[in-house]
């Protein structure tokens, strides 16, 4: 089997020169129309004029004249936070789960592979039982601190456990984070079966959200988001070429234990810092790389910033229908909507590429 | 049975009629018969007792709580965990939890009542274990005022303590009555907003006891949604606005921040003008005797005016 | 120092290895391997099963640690390079060719331009002419869109080949990575390197199963036994009866071909 021909060939693709500079600026520009479509759609009706107005008078001083105050809070503290809140916590979980998945050499793996979520949801577990979501600090309850002190200590166990003489390996990381994952879940069940009144707060938190936060959570995630993604974003052609194999990885010049280690904390940072204000939403980071490597292929430089991007649009869907699907103000667990929009999407594209893809 | 009429349950009703009459039919004129006991609980199920119950395990606080109230304390020998109303029960041994009652312990305690709520008992199978040992369970759902006073009622009948449970019910509606009429006087009635938890925030809905409590002191529940518990989104709560913002504290939400601090909150007139209550949870949210504690104690916080010696708690 | 053979003084080396021992915890491999490879030298290392072959391509590619003896690689150790450095004096093409995401062929072998680039820089002329002479090298061109991981073992190895060469170092290690190509595909690859180290002065050490295609593209052999050097030399000088005999533990014929004047080697059922 030689020659060109029938088989397989790379979905359209040019050389992976990376996007043009044209092309990334489109695609903000639709994330932020995006964000101003969402803006519009809640209990208060707010008409798009509004909005509108409201958006531009740090711009254009008295635009928004005529905006009614509790109308111009909701705009900019309750939809706007929450709509970039729900942006960059998807895209700290779209992002790091490409990150594990190309690290870790396993298409399964996500942000939560290596216990961030079960050790994260035994910290909030703790806070929510010891009461600590009263210590108030500028706003922000201490579940978020709690929830990430259990996410890095989670972290430290599964770094410790999968270490072997002085060296991490994937398989040992991922085993050793399963191990962590099922021993700190088991935790939390006992806290949960000592205290069954609180059962229902627990899950619920567990089931993440993003109700009733605001710009002070947005601000606590950014700086992860930022110089994690700066850090990881630096390292593409590191991972393009450690799919190649550790040794190859090597021999091409790659220092991988070095590279590995820095990806692997610097995604779990973001990963823990989502977590700590959104809860646990799942199926982002599986899902979001998978779709985006369907789509334009596994070149890192590109489905790094894609997968950021698209995680942060999923969550934000999914997030505004969470708030705004159910009447009367209700609100639906918005882990649950990732997870019903983002599989039946992810099964379409697998199935209509099936035939020239291996995944 | 004058109140069991009155809950309006005619095929329940119909059903005991017809048993009856079969009994009579049946074994007409025995003289042991005449101290059996007889209700129909809240799952439809007749339950009847050769004498009445005077071993009798309550597997929800709230129905100790009611047993306790009708006079038939000493009957009870068993209580779940986190049973700790009236305090003279944490002498009682326990035999597992609400959720996850303890069939053993229970059949070892060997009682001739048992008595569950109805949600807990379509989700433990294994009480099962519990009726096939010949123990009767009772099932109750109490939701509002009046199933309260039917489940005191009939528990009275089970227990042969018919007139103290009546008088006891009757004292607790008089005392429903005496604020009832207070509140009338109001000048408004005030919309409220109450807390069942704070992250994720969530509202008591319609179909709850809680809302039969804030009807009972003539306030308006602003969360209009039916289903106990509701996720709610804070820009609706911003939308309503309410008079009275009403915080729970207990194990659903343990120790609650005060609103003013929390981010968003500044934005509610509530939260600005002071009309903060916190509750206790389980005096609010639990369908017992001591619901009526709580109507008298958010009456006296909802109108300071009408009751100069208020009960509520104004902090945690 | 005892080394196996004298150094040639006249051509500085390129590869030189001193009383190597490595190999893994708990199982040591090489034992006081020493050798010297000069520029433009074409190196077959052959040797059975579990002689070190392999071992010996991670230890010089600087993948395992040295326990004793050194490595210099164009005149410094081996681990004191850094690893873009090390990858710009020398590309392996190793066993281990399984690629986890299915990348186009043609960005495997950009992978290869990977030590010469810049963190943020993008793809220069320099890089991309590289790697269309490398594919070209390898008659890779045809398999420039397919995705690497639906080519047949053959043809991935071609493309791996082709990454090695679009790295642009002049030192070249190869562990049997012809090994699933067909006959002729392997004549052109080798007839590509014999070109590219006689003309161009790339040095070439190859690990080798196949005894008569060392001996006849192979200048030098390098025979191991058991972590260590049986025999270092000229085909005609290692390929004899008695040296294959004692290494391979089998009865071989060693015919002179006349007609090519060299070397093959049959082993006898």
């Amino acid at each position: 089997m030689t020659g060109a021909g029938a088989g397989p060939t790379a979905p359209g693709r040019g050389p992976a020169g990376g996007g043009s500079l044209r092309l990334w600026l489109a695609l903000l520009a639709a994330v932020a129309l995006l964000t101003f479509a969402t803006s519009g759609i809640g209990p208060f009706g707010i008409s798009y004029e509004s909005i509108l107005r409201v958006w531009l008078s740090p711009f254009f001083q008295g635009a928004a004249s005529g905006v009614g105050d509790s109308e111009r809070y909701i705009v900019v503290h309750i939809r706007l936070a929450r709509a970039c809140l729900a942006l960059m916590a998807g895209a700290s979980l779209g992002l790091a789960g490409a990150v594990y998945q190309g690290v870790l050499l396993n298409p399964l793996a996500d942000p939560f592979t290596l216990g961030i979520s079960a050790g994260g949801a035994l910290g909030a577990s703790l806070a929510i039982l010891f009461g600590w979501g009263g210590m108030h600090f500028a706003g922000m309850s201490g579940l978020p601190v709690a929830a990430f002190a259990g996410s890095m200590g989670a972290l430290y166990l599964v770094y410790m456990l999968g270490r072997v003489d002085g060296k991490v390996h994937s398989t040992t990381l991922v085993l050793a984070g399963i191990m962590v994952s099922t021993f700190l879940s088991a935790w939390i069940s006992l806290l949960k079966s000592l205290h069954e009144d609180s059962v229902s707060t627990i899950v619920f938190w567990i089931m993440g959200s993003l109700s009733g936060k605001g710009w002070l959570h947005a601000l606590l995630i950014a700086p992860y988001l930022l110089a994690g993604s700066a850090t990881i974003l630096a390292y593409a052609r590191e991972l393009d070429c450690m799919s190649l194999g550790e040794v190859q990885a090597m021999q091409l010049g790659v220092d991988v234990p070095r590279i590995r280690l820095t990806l692997l904390v610097a995604a779990s940072l973001i990963t823990a810092a989502a977590v700590a204000v959104s809860g646990v939403i799942g199926f982002i980071g599986l899902v979001v790389p998978h779709i985006v490597r369907l789509c334009i292929g596994p070149g890192h430089r590109r489905l790094l910033p894609l997968s950021l991007l698209l995680g942060g649009v999923l969550l934000l869907i999914s997030d505004t229908l969470a708030r705004s699907i159910l009447p009367g103000g209700q609100e639906l667990p918005v882990g649950v909507l990732t997870a019903i929009l983002g599989g039946p999407f992810f099964c379409h594209l697998l199935l209509r590429r099936k035939k020239n893809i291996q995944l | 049975m004058k109140s069991f009429f009155k809950a309006g349950r005619p095929a329940a009703v119909a059903f005991v009629l017809l048993a009856l009459a079969f009994g009579i039919l049946a074994v007409p004129c025995q003289a042991a018969e005449a101290s059996s006991v007889k209700i129909v609980d809240d799952a439809g199920h007749a339950i009847e007792l050769k004498k009445p119950a005077e071993r009798i395990i309550p597997l929800y606080g709230a129905f100790a709580e009611m047993l306790y109230a009708i006079g038939t304390g000493p009957s009870v020998v068993a209580r779940t965990q986190a049973d700790d109303m009236p305090p003279e029960i944490v002498k009682l041994p326990a035999v597992g939890t609400h959720m996850r009652p303890n069939v053993e312990m229970i059949v070892g305690m060997n009682p001739d009542l048992v008595v569950q709520s109805a949600s807990r008992r379509a989700e433990t199978p294994e009480m099962e274990g519990v009726t096939s040992a010949g123990i009767p369970i009772a099932v109750f759902a109490p939701e509002t005022f009046d199933a309260i006073f039917s489940t005191m009622e009939r528990l009275g009948v089970l227990t042969g303590h018919e007139d103290s449970a009546k008088a006891a019910v009757d004292a607790l509606k008089q005392r429903l009555e005496a604020v009832r009429e207070k509140v009338a006087k109001a000048p408004k009635r005030p919309r409220v907003f109450f807390e069942v938890r704070t992250e994720p925030l969530t509202a008591a809905g319609g179909g709850s006891i809680v809302q039969d409590v804030l009807a009972a002191v003539g306030a308006e529940n602003v969360v209009k949604l039916d289903g106990g518990v509701v996720r709610y989104s804070f820009e609706a709560l911003m939308k309503d606005d309410p008079d009275f913002y009403i915080v729970q504290s207990g194990p659903m939400n343990r120790n609650p921040s005060e609103p003013g601090s929390r981010v968003h909150f500044d934005q509610l007139r509530a939260v600005r003008g002071g009309k903060v209550i916190f509750v206790d949870e389980l005096l609010f949210s639990r369908p017992g005797p001591r619901a009526v504690d709580a109507v008298e104690q958010l009456a006296a916080a909802l109108y300071p005016d009408l009751f100069p010696k208020s009960g509520a708690q104004k902090s945690p | 120092m005892p080394s196996a053979i004298a150094p040639q003084e006249e051509h500085p080396a390129l590869i030189r290895v001193r009383d190597l021992h490595c190999g893994y915890p708990g199982r040591p491999v090489l034992q006081s391997i020493s050798f010297d490879v000069g520029p433009g030298e074409l190196v077959g290392v052959l040797g059975p099963n579990g002689s070190g072959k392999t071992t010996l391509v991670l230890a010089l590619s600087g993948v395992i640690p040295i326990e004793r003896g050194s490595i210099d690689v164009m005149g410094a150790p081996i681990d004191s390079q850094k690893a873009k450095e090390r990858a710009r004096r020398m590309a392996v093409v190793s066993q281990e060719a399984d690629v986890k995401f299915p990348f186009s062929c043609e960005e495997v072998v950009r992978m290869g331009r990977y030590p010469h680039r810049g963190r943020w820089r993008g793809n220069a002329f320099r890089d991309e002419e590289r790697v269309n002479w490398a594919m070209d090298a390898m008659d890779a061109r045809p398999l420039a869109e397919r995705l690497i991981t639906a080519v047949s073992g053959g043809e991935r190895q071609r493309v791996m080949m082709a990454r090695a060469l679009a790295q642009e170092t002049p030192i070249l290690l190869l562990d049997e990575s012809t090994s699933a190509m067909d006959i002729h595909r392997k004549l052109e690859v080798f007839r590509t390197l014999d070109a590219l180290s006689r003309e161009k002065g790339l040095t070439v050490l190859t690990v080798l199963h196949d005894l008569n295609l060392a001996a006849l593209f192979c200048r030098r052999i390098l025979l191991l036994r058991d972590g260590r050097v049986a025999a270092d030399g000229p085909p005609e000088r290692v390929f004899t009866r008695e040296i294959l005999e004692d290494v391979y533990r089998s009865k071989v014929l060693v015919r002179e071909i006349e007609e090519i004047g060299r070397r093959q080697v049959v082993f006898l059922p």
